[in-house]
């Protein structure tokens, strides 16, 4: 199977609040710095991505951040316009449809309309071609910064639901055309960000689970975020956890530093054991993300991060 | 008083609010569960199966079902338990079949709309149903008149607030016009063969059907015509919800973590609140990292290292070993001191945004998950202001428990 850097559609999930984004983003700038034209594509959220390259707020329209990264943010109006008129190519005739008060209100309300847009827009740049008959794709991978679990999860069903839900209509070959992608095990993957902790474990456990079987997707990598570089080795942390043992409830100076010095050895600790867990269930591969310590998200951190998928794909690939 | 005590004394209902992975879940368990051992019958209703949670509470999970969790545990930290903790998980589609049960009065009609496919897809899927459930369970369980305290744990939302509006989203959107619109274009389309439906009613019915076929609205129109009447049962009872939401003894409580966009997004949930004319109460901000800055001792490797060597039985382990401690212990310092200050700067600007008749409560990262009972009581008295267990009282639990 080909690795990370030869899919062409990749989509990354994961419980809320892990680090979806700056992982998303750090993968793409890896791709990029292969050489790989990359489209990073946000599900409309308030970017926070454009300001780490000193560039204004990503939108609609498709931005350069550095060389061969690009990123767009678009919302479900932006999307549903785009595939509207390239179809219906007269803009007359989508201002007297879908301008029209009744048909926006009924759109707005379709369940589902706006998930199906945005993904069909992502699969339309995987498809996308430099020329009008054909030539080479004009993107060499795209990244989805897909929304939390759940969420995310109703985007990816989305397809075979209106599959089941239409009987005939463009809409249902496109999400024939999309069903196929998303099950292309060489094009397409997705990958569940995590932290190293109970609730995301488990939510990474049972979505594994839910991609595989009512997708199926194939699942690349799980990628656990804010892991604590280890600074005390465990005789070190049994010595740690005594002499506060025997400093006792004071938390002066010495206690204060003793007692950062344990939280920290057993958060490590913690996150071990999560990290154990993960390796058995769901048992793919995994790459684990350190801590960033930093005040702000960076181009450093992303680099640093970049770094660490690189590796890891590397090491993997050696392994096989 | 601790805020946290004012909130559960004096509110029928509280509603918790925030992103995602802030912590909500867990936040509501332990408000009812604080309102519970202060001697309030109090049900919890979450949207997570919370199992490892539900389980330290004697339960295998929670479901649909309301039902009692076993609180009497915590007696080992005497505490005295007055009350009563009842919890249930928001099952959307569960919510959605019990209003058509009690909306549509035919049984065959029923069992067709039970089954059709677009009626099993608009409740699971309809933007706001799952809100929209919710809402629906809030109002059961507050007319039934059976408890003395309502916690509500709300969807993780991009908008917290869409739980507030998303019912009004749909109304707005599903207003009567434009189904009957629809049902009357889908008739038309279906009696003419799916298409020369004229003017521009007919444009529209063509354009549209290019992309989802011509049956698309005729079907559609015929499920519509069966589901208005429980969508006006839904309006009716969304009127009341509203008017719930907006009492005196509702509160709301906003959850969030001391991250940066996190907490912008709190603040903006503040705002929507104070438009939306509900009580903010309370702002929990969970997860924050609070550690002692050791002052001039971390950072100096020397007198660290002889301070450590004064600690009884560090001479067993000697000193080459206190001293490489105390190099990793002085990084540690540095970088968690860091985390610590930017947390601190977070809570202050959250603290000077929040209206004056609401407080905030900070509640401290620990070093372990929080899911055992001990865990949950250090919690709980953090998030309620008591003194905590002392550290050697805490060690003798966690061995007494474990």
């Amino acid at each position: 199977m080909a690795d990370l850097f030869n899919k062409r559609f990749i989509i990354n999930t994961g419980k809320g609040g892990v680090g979806k984004t700056t992982i998303s983003v750090a993968m793409a700038l890896a791709f990029a710095r292969r050489g790989k034209r990359v489209l990073l594509m946000q599900m409309n959220v308030p970017d926070k991505v454009g300001a780490v390259f000193g560039k204004p707020p990503v939108g609609a329209d498709i931005v350069e951040l550095t060389d061969n990264l690009f990123a767009v943010n678009p919302t479900p109006q932006d999307a549903l316009r785009e595939y509207a008129l390239m179809i219906l190519k007269l803009k007359l005739i989508y201002n007297a449809v879908f301008e029209n008060q009744l048909v926006s209100r009924f759109l707005k309300m379709m369940p589902g309309l706006p998930e199906l847009v945005m993904l069909g827009k992502a699969y339309f740049h995987e498809q996308e071609k430099t020329g009008k008959r054909g030539g080479r794709p004009v993107w060499d991978a795209v990244i989805i910064d897909a929304p939390a679990t759940g969420h995310g999860l109703f985007l990816l069903q989305i397809p075979r639901v209106i599959d089941d839900a239409l009987t005939s209509g463009m809409m249902v070959e496109e999400a024939q055309r999309m069903v196929a992608l998303l099950r292309d095990r060489e094009r397409s993957t997705l990958n569940i960000v995590t932290l190293a902790e109970d609730m995301p474990v488990n939510e990474t456990i049972e979505l594994h689970g839910r991609v595989e079987k009512e997708i199926g997707m194939h699942v690349g990598y799980v990628v656990a975020n804010a892991i604590f570089p280890r600074l005390f080795n465990g005789p070190e942390a049994r010595h740690l956890e005594q002499l506060l043992d025997s400093w006792g409830d004071d938390r002066d100076e010495l206690g204060a530093v003793l007692a950062a010095g344990v939280f920290r050895a057993r958060r490590r600790d913690l996150q071990e054991q999560h990290l154990e867990r993960l390796k058995y269930d769901p048992g793919v591969p995994m790459v684990e993300v350190p801590f960033i310590f930093e005040a702000e998200l960076n181009r450093k951190c992303l680099e640093r991060i970049a770094d660490h998928f690189t590796e890891a794909i590397e090491r993997q690939r050696m392994t096989r | 008083m601790s805020v946290i005590d004012t909130v559960v004394s004096e509110s029928s209902v509280v509603v918790v609010v925030g992103s995602g992975g802030v912590g909500k879940t867990t936040t509501s368990a332990l408000l009812a569960m604080h309102a519970a051992i202060s001697g309030k019958r109090t049900v919890v209703m979450t949207i997570d199966p919370a199992r490892r949670l539900a389980n330290s509470l004697g339960v295998d999970g929670i479901d649909h079902e309301v039902q009692r969790l076993d609180l009497s545990a915590f007696e080992e930290f005497g505490v005295e338990v007055k009350g009563e903790m009842w919890a249930t998980m928001l099952d959307m589609k569960s919510a959605f079949d019990g209003i058509v049960e009690r909306t549509v009065e035919n049984p065959k009609e029923r069992d067709e709309l039970l089954q059709n496919r677009f009626y099993q897809f608009f409740s699971t899927s309809l933007a706001g149903a799952q809100e929209l459930s919710a809402a629906e369970r809030l109002l059961e369980f507050a007319e039934s008149g059976e408890w003395d305290l309502i916690v509500l744990d709300t969807p993780p939302t991009a908008n917290a607030l869409d739980f507030l509006e998303a019912p009004n989203r749909f109304f707005d959107a599903l207003d009567n016009d434009t189904i009957r619109w629809f049902i009357a274009a889908g008739g038309k389309a279906a009696k003419r063969g799916g298409s020369w439906v004229s003017g521009s009613r007919g444009l529209i019915m063509r354009t549209l059907g290019r992309f989802t076929g011509a049956e698309f609205f005729s079907d559609l129109g015929g499920f519509f015509s069966h589901f208005s009447a429980v969508l006006l049962g839904f309006r009716d009872d969304a009127k009341r919800t509203q008017t719930l939401l907006r009492r005196p003894d509702t509160s709301f409580v906003i959850v969030t973590s001391p991250d940066p966009q996190t907490s912008k997004e709190a603040m903006f949930f503040r705002k929507r609140l104070a438009d939306y004319e509900v009580r903010l109460a309370a702002l929990v901000v969970n997860r924050v990292r609070e550690f002692g800055a050791g002052g001039a001792l971390a950072r100096d490797n020397e007198a660290l290292t002889d301070a450590m060597m004064q600690v009884e039985g560090a001479d067993l382990i000697g000193r080459p070993i206190i001293e490489r401690i105390a190099k990793h212990l002085r990084s540690n310092s540095d970088q968690l001191r860091a985390l610590a200050e930017r947390d601190s700067a977070t809570v202050d600007e959250l603290r000077a945004l929040l209206p004056t008749d609401s407080q905030l409560v900070t509640v401290p990262m620990y070093a372990t998950d929080v899911h055992s009972l001990l865990a949950l009581e250090r919690v709980r008295r953090d998030l309620t202001g008591r003194e905590q267990l002392p550290p050697r009282v805490l060690r003798r639990l966690a061995r007494h428990l474990a």
